[in-house]
């Protein structure tokens, strides 16, 4: 497992070499691998990068997702509003006691970290839009006191899952509505690329700020 | 004027009406699945093992070579050469001759690709519990785990290295739902397939609620799901896809709600 989580960590170095952007790696206290057939020969695409038109999105961005999502405030809001500054992304749900309040803590103490860019926003995607109501997730974010950098979101079940998909979280509803489900955090660069995710092992966060002070070098 | 041409326009509405409450037609290529309730394969913390399925639509046969081939002529954002690598890997479409397609199953085809074409048809994926429901079933049987020799015959396909060339669709097992290949052909996309989670492993697992999940030893399992290993087989398969896998004997088929 070590040897694994080196390798992982070089080729994530490798790639913020290339870009100014922000790398972290978060990790989570509660494991869940997911790779135990899945084979290592899935190689990265390789593409020549063009100059894009204003406003268009690489191909590897996550903002060509073209969802539609409602925000604390009740407001429309699409990934691509994300551009321009890095982004911390995990999900949740409001009435998850166990897992999610660790991830959450982990990200505001990436917040409160002087490597980290002041630009950098947070956005918590709900498993549960059914019970996660604007309301709920605007109560929610008060209790937990974010800041105005964390974006909450509610959106549509198959957007929901399609994300989650994309984010390389795995997650299912159980019989009494609570959700059980992976811990990933993944972090985009400005331009909507996913510079880096959490392995899900446990991590100490001072590897943490040590990884974004070189990253941001 | 009224009288006999007048009972014929009256005689005929009542036929009409009836024409229409009857029951909605399939759509073409699609089998009507009743609603059911079976087992789980797994314990949920709150020890209820039932699964609830609604009344559905399915595929007949998983989508061809032929049906996908049509569908990137349509959507070329869809063809390898355009297609974002968030959304499928290298080895995308790498075992389709789309220029020859047949209706062999269509494989290395990535979750996102499946979901697409699915949507394109007015459909979707089926869910898990919606495509397990149908994999119950023998050739007679809605639940087919009560008949030993069906059991044996799917544990047997799964236990043979898949052939390097894929029979066409429509030509082995067709179940009591009169939906064929379900077992013995190909590995299918479910809409899901990431709520298929796994525990973590002994050293590093100690915050997981071990009564979440019980795949691997038949411990904790139902008593009727100890002998369905291809269900637990599936099951490791789907923990282990992303969603942009090309996989070479992995296809999909699609589901309709039905009213």
């Amino acid at each position: 497992m070590q040897s694994t989580i080196s390798a992982f960590v070089a080729r994530w170095m490798r790639r913020s070499a290339t870009s100014a952007s922000l790398l972290i790696i978060v990790v989570a206290p509660i494991a869940v691998p997911n790779d135990i057939l899945a084979e290592e020969s899935h190689a990265h695409h390789h593409h020549v990068h063009r100059e894009l038109e204003a406003g268009e999105h690489s191909s590897e961005s996550l903002f060509q997702v073209d969802s539609t999502w409602l925000d604390q405030q009740g407001k429309t809001r699409r990934l691509a509003d994300f551009a321009g500054a890095p982004t911390v992304l995990a999900m949740v749900y409001a009435s998850c006691d166990a897992a999610c309040p660790a991830m959450i803590a982990l990200m505001k103490h990436m917040e409160s970290s002087a490597d980290v860019p002041k630009n950098t926003q947070f956005v918590l995607v709900s498993f549960d839009p059914e019970r996660d109501t604007v309301d709920k997730l605007q109560a929610f974010a008060r209790s937990l006191r974010l800041s105005d950098r964390w974006t909450l979101l509610r959106g549509a079940p198959d957007d929901v899952r399609e994300l989650a998909v994309l984010l390389g979280v795995r997650f299912k509803q159980n019989e009494d509505k609570s959700f059980s489900h992976s811990n990933n955090i993944t972090v985009l660069d400005g331009s909507g690329e996913i510079e880096g995710r959490s392995a899900g092992l446990g991590t100490s966060p001072s590897v943490l700020v040590e990884l974004a002070r070189e990253a941001a070098s | 004027m009224s009288g006999t041409s007048g009972l014929l326009r009256w005689g005929c509405v009542p036929l009409l009406l009836g024409v229409i409450a009857a029951a909605p037609p399939e759509p073409k290529g699609m089998e009507r699945i009743a609603g059911g309730t079976y087992e789980a394969l797994y314990k949920s913390d709150k020890l209820q093992t039932k699964v609830s399925v609604e009344p559905f639509y399915l595929d007949r046969y998983p989508v061809t070579e032929r049906d996908f081939a049509r569908f990137i002529r349509k959507h070329p954002r869809w063809r390898s050469e355009n297609i974002s690598p968030l959304f499928a890997d290298d080895k995308y479409l790498t075992t389709v001759n789309l220029s020859d397609p047949s209706s062999r199953p269509v494989t290395s085809v990535s979750w996102f690709a499946a979901k697409a074409y699915c949507r394109s048809k007015g459909k979707r994926l089926p869910t898990t519990n919606e495509w397990e429901f149908v994999a119950l079933a023998s050739e007679t049987a809605v639940d087919g785990r009560g008949d030993p020799k069906f059991m044996a015959k799917v544990s047997e396909w799964y236990g043979s290295p898949s052939t390097d060339s894929l029979p066409e669709v429509g030509q082995g097992f067709r179940n009591v739902w009169g939906v064929f290949d379900m077992h013995g052909l190909v590995w299918e996309w479910v809409s899901d397939f990431n709520s298929a989670l796994t525990i973590g492993e002994s050293r590093n697992a100690g915050t997981v609620d071990p009564d979440l999940f019980c795949g691997a030893a038949a411990v904790g399992t139902t008593e009727s799901q100890k002998i369905n290993y291809p269900a637990f087989l599936r099951y490791a398969f789907r923990s282990s896809l992303e969603g942009t896998y090309a996989v070479h004997n992995l296809g999909f088929r699609c589901a309709m709600d039905a009213p």
